[in-house]
């Protein structure tokens, strides 16, 4: 397989494990006032309630009253999961660990050695000069912020995240006050943001073994309010009648976060897209083709030339590229995935 | 003497569920070798160079299926994960992956490390695993890992204690073997012993009753435990690793029992190994067995 701009052999298997490897984050009750010493599990409730239609309704309904009264008339009853604070709890605490590895450098699998060779020499040149300083101090911002809580976090009072270090033989720890820290830029003068920076860049470029972080957020959403957990993905979920048409996630009897989630939040530090300044929503996930689910839209494709195939192909192969292409390609990497080029072309 | 290093209450996020090629369900036996056999690598890379792991045993405490039944559904379905968009921005197809989290502990006999230096031993494990994958999943955390040295059968309580409660894996390779010298096919044997039988039974007084019976008792569950080379050794195009001669090979697929490990009274009937038989291309991981 030779490939097309210089004659460096490609790795048809090439995979990276993720470096940021949070845990599921479950979802606790508590107040304000008492939310360190005090928190309740909360679970899932399920819910039946009738549904109005309320669709766009086809022409021939909308002019003829009988018949749109009797569509109306029709009860819809949908079951549903839902999860809520108790009635004497204001405020949510959600919880997880984050573990952070390093070996960057290293593909967890790769068939060809020339490519590994050329690759780690491009990425080992990455760690010694930037030493991820730059990443590092987004993920920490996104921990800082609680971008984590997603839409847990519209309509807060107030937001705290403690992060602790829980290495052997670490005591570090942090408080933010997460509404105080921006979720659209990422300079922030915060010292103790630098502080958690630190420890991550240390584990990113392996001068530290690893990092495990536990991270406790409390956002104070209102007496009873809903909370949100993750939706349960289950395409085929029988014909039922008494189907549930939302199905929330839980662990143990505990309301739970994906952890693929939590993820999707820490590495929400793309600022280096095509087309940054009009699209006017900030950063987005660091993803391949810079993929922004609930907008339907790939920022970054191959035809600007900006997604990560293109760039990481010109990276690995020794070339030098601008430098927040660079950070964007280490950060896909530190991410993970399963890049291999095919063997057919 | 048998040491063992154990690892105990190791929780594993998102692992594969694959615990054969057909079947859904605690992960195959050969998951966990693979990571245990990366454990020493890595480990034999360091200073200890000569430690081996002979035989091992996985005991799992808890083990949440990621599966979703509605009421009044007849089947399990898979709970997926949505994978982001493509190029176009357009959604990729669903691939359905069994995932499952699970509490397990490692029971690992090993040689090659000498009494004293068993806390290094401990200590370069302990770092190592946080690094590692595990069947496919993430590794969360788990207590401190322990040596353990026991005089074979005799003091086997002495590590049982340390994995109860607990459900382990016991091959059953011998009801597969008896059902098919029976004459059955191999998958007629397998499925004769999955499937429940309901019986109905006429009572005196006039009405039925009905019981629900398999046809051996236990826990049995389809399990794979290796791979049977089908192809010469040989070169494949894009093979993983260009320095190591390639074979396609299909699944093993055979009979295991869940026990309970206090119902265990020899150390040969816990422990599995690995096992090349290159007579018949057979790459193993089994059991001591009487058979």
């Amino acid at each position: 397989m030779a490939n097309k701009n210089n004659n460096l052999v490609s790795a048809s298997v090439l995979a990276f494990e993720k470096k940021l490897v949070p845990s599921d984050g479950r979802l606790y009750g508590t107040t304000w006032e008492r939310r360190v010493e005090q928190a309740t599990a909360l679970t899932l409730q399920e819910k039946s309630v009738r549904g109005t239609i309320s669709n766009r309704l086809k022409k021939a309904l909308q002019d003829d009253p009988a018949k749109l009264d009797a569509t109306i008339e029709n009860p819809n009853p949908q079951t549903v999961d839902s999860c809520a604070l108790g009635s004497d709890q204001d405020t949510l605490k959600l919880t997880f660990t984050l573990k952070i590895l390093s070996g960057v450098e290293k593909p967890s699998a790769c068939n060809s050695a020339e490519f590994n060779a050329s690759y780690a020499k491009s990425a080992k040149a990455y760690i010694d000069s930037e030493g991820f300083r730059d990443l590092a101090s987004r993920y920490a911002a996104n921990i800082a912020n609680g971008r984590f809580l997603w839409r847990n976090r519209v309509g807060t009072e107030k937001i705290e995240v403690a992060v602790k270090v829980l290495n052997q033989g670490d005591r570090s720890a942090w408080l933010f006050d997460a509404k105080a820290v921006s979720t659209r830029y990422f300079d922030n003068p915060d010292p103790q943001i630098a502080e958690l920076a630190g420890k991550i860049a240390d584990a990113l470029s392996g001068k530290t073994e690893f990092l495990l972080l536990e991270v406790n957020a409390y956002a104070q959403v209102g007496l009873a309010q809903d909370v949100y957990p993750s939706e349960e993905l289950v395409l085929d979920k029988g014909s039922s009648k008494s189907k549930k048409s939302k199905i929330l996630y839980e662990i143990d009897g505990i309301a739970g976060m994906h952890s693929q989630k939590i993820g999707n939040a820490l590495r929400t530090i793309d600022t280096w897209y095509p087309g940054y300044d009009e699209a006017q929503i900030g950063p987005i996930a660091i993803e391949p083709y810079g993929a922004v689910t609930n907008l339907g839209k790939a920022y970054r494709t191959p035809k600007d030339k900006a997604d990560f195939y293109t760039l990481f192909d010109r990276f690995a192969r020794g070339e030098k590229l601008a430098e927040n292409d660079e950070h964007y390609v280490m950060a896909v990497l530190v991410r993970g995935g399963v890049f291999g080029e095919s063997g057919k072309d | 003497m048998n040491r063992f290093l154990i690892v105990p209450q190791l929780k594993i996020h998102n692992a594969n569920a694959l615990s054969s090629p057909y079947t859904l369900g605690f992960p195959a036996m050969t998951a966990w070798f693979g990571g245990i056999h990366a454990l020493q690598c890595q480990l034999n890379a360091g200073v200890f160079g000569s430690l081996r792991f002979t035989r091992a045993a996985v005991a799992c405490h808890r083990i949440d299926l990621q599966t979703y039944k509605g009421p009044g559904d007849f089947v399990h379905s898979i709970v997926g994960t949505g994978n982001p968009l493509d190029k176009t921005g357009e959604r990729p197809s669903f691939i359905e992956e069994a995932r499952c989290h699970l509490t397990v502990s490692l029971a690992i006999e090993y040689q090659g490390v000498g009494q004293d230096d068993s806390a290094k031993l401990t200590q370069a494990v302990e770092s190592r695993l946080y690094q590692l994958k595990l069947a496919g999943g993430d590794i969360l955390s788990f207590k401190a890992p322990e040596t353990l040295s026991i005089d074979g059968d005799n003091e086997l309580a002495r590590l049982i204690r340390k994995l109860m409660p607990s459900y382990v894996l016991q091959e059953r390779r011998e009801l597969m073997a008896e059902a098919m010298r029976n004459g059955q096919d191999a998958i007629d044997a397998l499925l004769s012993y999955l499937k429940v039988e309901h019986r109905s039974r006429l009572l005196d007084n006039g009405k039925g009753e009905w019981t629900a019976k398999r046809k051996a008792e236990g826990w049995l569950v389809p399990i794979a435990t290796g791979f049977h080379g089908i192809t010469e050794l040989g070169f494949a195009e894009n093979q993983r690793d260009p320095g190591t001669p390639h074979r396609f090979a299909e699944s093993l697929v055979t009979l295991g029992e869940f026990v309970m490990p206090y119902r265990i009274k020899r150390l040969d009937d816990l422990l599995w190994h690995t096992r090349y038989d290159a007579e018949n291309n057979f790459y193993l991981c089994q059991q001591n067995n009487r058979s």
